[in-house]
């Protein structure tokens, strides 16, 4: 079952410019944490923002746990918590204050919840907001998601400007939170063991479009990698991308005799290289 | 849950408000103590008819007081121009940041999230800051018609229009408040802080200056009554609010200046007496608090309709 739908969406910021999206088609599995993978401009933030009503698409529908966030901005809202790809604290105010905002703000919002997700990872509860490192940033973001019960978490990229051990830290609080409380996590991320890490399920978007859609082992599962030049029927070259050491691979898909197993790095290099092809 | 809003709208605004706060305080205070002194000086009012150049004890005696009194109010005039001043800019440096800041910062972007109804985010962050801006700036109307009271005291400010739209608490207020929505609508729709306080400068300007000439040229005009002109400036009357200066032709039609195109000559006769009994259309100063209360309201009324404006920018907009 899906709890995050989009049939046919469509978004252009300007008539007569280019689609951020275009003929977007996808279904994000319920309880799963699926990492949604792009190059910039694919329209990764696009597609999370509208989900949450801060965009509306251009044509086709979209749902959030069978709402439309077109029609009901208010009922989309309420079932989703978002962490922003740039923490948008308020600078001014302590970590506990943005913890009493949140409750002013959402009803039913579990502060108690925050509060101890907070304590847990030692952020001091009177810390003004501005002195927090940006890996603290994303956590109280986090912690603030969480904290509204919602169904579904949408991330933007919140691991973007993280170290690795910050980011390592984001990830085992968000999987921990998803695993308790069996809620739907969509994760837009560029970074690929970030991903392998926490994700179960990966759409690769690209040119506007969806590259790929499918579970993570299953991504593995189904391709292969060779040299390029040496597939050979039936096998499928899904895209060109160059090796660790420049060299040119293929990602193949429909032969599991070819080549060797590819990682999910290359799954995700052979799609996007794919998706920069005319169609 | 709403006194966590508001307590969130203030700590997020406190700069602002505890400035202005501090700058209405002292002048207003100020005001009031000018007032109290300047009242403490105030000869008695058969003083201030005397045009007598005479030394008996009773005129010297007035000529001294008046003399005081006059020195101690120009002396305490120059409180008067702050404190209009703050009065009428606090709306645009208030309204403006409440929603630009925001989108600037990004912060609606967690806010936003947080909460379903941005109407009632948008409530919780305007309301609070539009009481404080009210009760702020109908302090210094009142100190400020205090004022006009102790340093003029031949008029009763509750029946005469002079010093009108620069006193009284009510009329004060409902600019400050005019001026605020509009500041708080241009923010929203512009999304930055300094652009939108410039544009807002300039649209304070124009709808205030249109409104009061709409309001004098066609409001106030409808209700205008013609008092005869006459020699006598002991019976002309302080109070009134002067609208135009209208003429008598022999045929008895009433005409303006501009039945004459503007040739003052044909106003007069060889001798350089007027040829026609002139009169002046005046609002009569007992309708000052009549006039003044309506004004408000109607002030009142497009503050709000400005703030609605601003709640629908806010609710169709992107989160910055």
């Amino acid at each position: 079952m899906a709890i995050l739908e989009t049939h046919d969406i469509g978004k252009r910021y300007r008539r007569g410019r280019p689609w951020a999206l275009r003929h977007v088609d996808l279904e994000v599995p319920d309880g799963s944490i699926t990492a949604l993978v792009g190059p910039n401009g694919s329209g990764k933030s696009t597609l999370l923002k509208s989900w949450i009503g801060f965009e509306r698409p251009t044509e086709g529908r979209l749902t959030v746990d069978s709402v439309d966030p077109t029609r009901d901005r208010a009922g989309a809202v309420r079932r989703i918590g978002y962490v922003p790809q740039i923490p948008s604290l308020y600078r001014e105010l302590r970590v506990e204050e943005h913890v009493t905002m949140a409750a002013a703000l959402r009803e039913g919002f579990d502060a108690d919840l925050a509060r101890r997700r907070l304590m847990e990872l030692d952020i001091p509860a009177d810390a003004p907001a501005n002195e927090l490192s940006g890996g603290q940033q994303a956590q109280v973001g986090l912690a603030l998601a969480l904290g509204t019960r919602a169904p579904v978490l949408l991330l933007d990229e919140p691991l973007a400007s993280l170290d690795p051990l910050a980011r390592r830290e984001f990830l085992h609080v968000l999987v921990d939170a998803v695993r308790a409380d069996g809620i739907t996590a969509l994760l837009s991320s560029h970074v690929i063991t970030d991903i392998e890490q926490a994700c179960d399920h990966l759409l690769v978007l690209g040119g506007g479009r969806v590259l790929l859609d499918l579970s993570i082992d299953g991504a593995i599962a189904e391709h292969r990698v060779v040299d390029t030049g040496r597939s050979m029927s039936p096998a499928t070259v899904v895209g060109t991308f160059p090796g660790p050491d420049g060299e040119r691979l293929d990602l193949i898909t429909g032969d599991p005799s070819q080549g060797r197993p590819s990682s999910l790095e290359e799954v995700v290099l052979g799609h996007l290289a794919a998706g920069r092809m005319p169609r | 849950m709403m006194r966590g809003r508001v307590r969130t709208t203030l700590r997020l605004h406190r700069f602002e408000l505890v400035s202005f706060a501090l700058a209405f305080v002292v002048f207003v205070a100020l005001a009031f103590l000018a007032s109290a002194w300047v009242a403490s000086l105030t000869p008695p009012l058969g003083c201030f008819g005397i045009e007598d150049g005479s030394d008996t004890p009773s005129v010297v005696a007035c000529r001294v007081a008046r003399r005081s009194f006059d020195e101690a109010s120009g002396m305490t005039f120059g409180l008067t121009g702050p404190l209009l001043a703050i009065t009428y800019v606090v709306g645009l440096f208030l309204g403006v940041p409440l929603v630009a800041r925001e989108l600037e910062r990004g912060t609606t972007r967690l806010a936003w999230s947080l909460g379903p109804s941005r109407w009632r985010w948008y409530g919780t962050t305007v309301i609070p800051i539009a009481v404080i801006l009210v009760v702020l700036t109908f302090a210094s109307g009142v100190a400020l018609d205090r004022f006009f009271a102790v340093t003029q005291p031949t008029i009763d400010p509750s029946e005469s229009f002079t010093g009108f739209g620069a006193r009284g608490g009510l009329g004060l207020a409902a600019r400050a408040f005019l001026i605020f929505g509009i500041g708080v609508a241009l923010g929203a729709i512009v999304g930055r802080s300094w652009p939108a306080l410039l544009i807002g400068a300039l649209v304070v300007t124009v709808v205030l200056g249109a409104g009061e000439r709409f309001h004098q040229d066609v409001v106030l005009r409808a209700e205008a009554v013609l008092v005869a002109e006459t020699d006598d400036t002991a019976t002309f009357d302080q109070g009134q609010l002067f609208i135009d200066t209208r003429f008598r032709l022999p045929d008895g039609s009433m005409v303006g200046w501009d039945h004459f195109n503007g040739d003052p000559q044909a106003l007069y006769d060889d001798n350089g007496n007027p040829r026609y009994p002139t009169y002046s259309l005046v609002v009569p100063g007992e309708r000052y608090r009549f006039v003044e209360a309506r004004e408000a309201g109607i002030l009142f009324v497009l503050g709000l309709v400005a703030l609605a404006i601003g709640g629908a920018a806010v609710a169709r907009r992107r989160p910055g």
